[in-house]
């Protein structure tokens, strides 16, 4: 298709482009602008009183305003630590239970692991609640059964966190499985035929075929996963409220505390901006390595 | 040299290879088992008297199982204006993701025109944004708009997104040129040449793809992260009075626990609206599977493909003809 074709593009996107604009660049750009402004959400954007990077200076500085935030970036940056360096190996070692033809039972592994990523996030919240109950949740009371010391999981600030990603791992992991299975069914047979015949016992062939052929897969699973592990909010929401001791009070819970709830869309705004900007970062990051490793080679 | 060449038999083969087999076997097991768990705890308790749900030690299969619970949720939720709210929400973003991405993917994959490239990075680049950055001024914004308070408030800003519109971009890219140019040699205008011959062809593709991915990442993800703006619009929306209108308010509520099987997926509007979707989408991908076929086995058979536009053409002429 040569010719160029600007106006029926122009009405093909109007709809989409347009929607977006309004609800996603439109709002985006305000929270740029809004970080700058002393402002409260429960008032028109006029009354906005611009104070430069004050807003940044408080969330960074030794106030209440600043110890708050902190604490919420760190526990957002741990979570998605945590998540990301759980979910990815298990994702490869169950890709590889349902990719394996020597036993059966493949595919009904990856229809359970994926059953559980479609469960309504209001469930699993409720469900995992009961669950980790100290006295009357089952994790406990098997833990005792094998030997082991019990939790205190969510309400006890040192494995509330914990306890989240757990649950995130859980609900999530079924999901990398099956983006796991699609790398591992694009490495050609072939190669790894090779170098069975090569004398490769199985630990060397996944070490040095395998794995590395995953990486694009792998890349790709990393960035879903920190951008899914950043938007936590849900279970923070529905059982922890952000404790015990703001424990789990993670980025997004935050935010919407201080720029809904207290209307301080200024201040709000600002840790919005800072998320923003550690996402790109990170993302940014994560590429960058991607392709230094791919040069590498 | 004969006997290197008899096939092992099959027998001493499995023996050589059970214990490997038993192993892997067993680690499935263990995986499933540990994965279901929650789900079959979750159903377990909603059969349970409350008596059962609260006791320490646990108590891990009701002695009578019961569906109380479930005929409690009748009573605590006005259940029928809160499925009718997730249908509607449902249905309609859906509905409309799918037209708007439609439009714009064919756009991207078919169209050259100025900042294309740039355009379409960006608005991907959006996929990546946590809903959170935009939630302040959007409650602003839906504010301005005048659609507080209502369902509208809740389903415009979800008419669109960038998700759908990579996912139809890489489907229509897929669709032969030579299609699309013999239809518009017949006269098609773009609108129709899009609905009548290009969404035929990627619908098969989409109703694997779409439910799955669409449903999770666009629809109910952000149903749920809107939840923040809900207490705000959705409080005269949202089902019995006596939970403020607020979803939110059913896990905290008394008989929280007990209410928890109305967001089982068997019970959750939204789960069951898609697969309803599904289905339908399943039903006409089973009437155009045939022609995909052909499509994409004809995709480098210039013959067939310009025969299939002759007889296109005549179709249409003949339909033509047909019409008074």
């Amino acid at each position: 298709m040569a010719h160029r074709m600007n106006l029926p593009a122009f009405g093909m996107l109007a709809p989409a482009t347009g929607l977006i604009a309004v609800f996603v660049f439109i709002p985006m750009a305000l929270t740029i602008w809004l970080s700058l402004q002393a402002w409260s959400t429960q008032t028109g954007f006029e009354t906005a009183r611009f104070v430069g990077l004050q807003n940044f200076i408080d969330i960074f500085g030794p106030t209440t305003v600043g110890r708050d935030f902190k604490t919420a970036l760190i526990n957002t940056a741990v979570y998605t630590a945590l998540s990301v360096a759980i979910i990815l190996p298990l994702s490869i070692a169950f890709g590889l239970l349902v990719h394996q033809k020597l036993a059966p039972g493949g595919v009904f592994l990856r229809t359970v692991l994926f059953s559980t990523y479609m469960v309504p996030m209001i469930a699993v919240a409720l469900v995992f609640s009961k669950l980790y109950s100290p006295t009357e949740g089952p994790l406990n009371q098997i833990l005792q059964w094998l030997g082991l010391p019990t939790s205190a999981w969510l309400s006890s600030p040192q494995t509330a966190l914990a306890s989240i990603v757990l649950l995130n791992v859980w609900q999530q992991v079924g999901y990398f499985t099956v983006l796991a299975v699609a790398g591992l069914t694009q490495i050609p047979a072939a190669v790894l035929e090779a170098a069975t015949v090569d004398g490769a016992n199985p630990v060397q062939r996944f070490a040095y075929i395998t794995l590395p052929l995953l990486g694009n897969t792998l890349l790709f699973s990393a960035v879903i996963a920190i951008i899914n592990a950043v938007q936590v909010f849900e279970p923070v929401a529905l059982i922890t409220q952000g404790g015990p001791v703001d424990s789990t009070n993670v980025l997004t819970y935050h935010i919407r505390r201080v720029g809904i709830e207290r209307a301080q869309g200024g201040l709000g705004s600002a840790m919005a901006v800072t998320l923003m900007l550690a996402l790109v970062v990170s993302i940014a990051a994560l590429f960058a390595f991607a392709q230094a490793r791919e040069a590498g080679e | 040299m004969i006997e290197v060449l008899t096939p092992r038999p099959a027998l001493e083969r499995w023996r050589r290879r059970a214990p490997l087999n038993a192993l892997i076997l067993t680690l499935i097991i263990f995986v499933a088992v540990v994965a279901a768990f929650p789900l079959a705890w979750m159903v377990l308790t909603s059969l349970k008297t409350p008596q059962e749900t609260m006791s320490v030690p646990p108590v891990w299969v009701p002695a009578s199982p019961s569906l109380d619970a479930y005929r409690k949720v009748a009573d605590v939720l006005s259940l029928g204006r809160s499925f009718l709210n997730s249908g509607i929400i449902a249905l309609v973003t859906t509905t409309a993701i799918d037209v708007t991405s439609l439009m714009a993917g064919y756009a991207f994959a078919k169209y050259d025109f100025r900042f294309r490239d740039p355009l379409f990075a960006i608005l991907i680049a959006t996929m990546f944004l946590p809903p959170i950055v935009t939630l302040i001024p959007l409650y602003r914004i839906v504010g301005y708009l005048g659609l507080n308070a209502s369902l509208a408030g809740v389903v415009a800003p979800n008419l669109a997104n960038a998700f759908g519109i990579f996912l139809m971009r890489q489907f229509i890219r897929g669709v032969p040129n030579e299609l699309i140019e013999a239809a518009r040699l017949d006269g098609a205008s773009e609108l129709r040449l899009l609905f009548q011959i290009v969404a035929p062809a990627v619908f098969p593709a989409l109703a694997a793809h779409f439910p799955t991915n669409m449903q999770r990442e666009a629809m109910l993800k952000f149903a749920e992260a809107l939840d923040c703006v809900s207490t705000a619009l959705r409080r005269d929306e949202c089902g019995d009075p006596r939970l403020n209108g607020r979803r939110g308010h059913i896990y905290a509520s008394p008989e929280g626990y007990q209410i928890y099987v109305v967001a089982h997926p068997d019970f959750n509007p939204i789960e069951r609206a898609i697969s309803k979707l599904k289905s339908a989408l399943r039903r006409l991908a089973e009437r155009t599977v045939a022609g995909l076929f052909a499509i994409l086995q004809d995709d480098h058979d210039r013959d067939r493909v310009q025969a299939r536009a002759a007889r296109v053409r005549a179709r249409r002429s003949s339909l033509g003809a047909d019409r008074p």
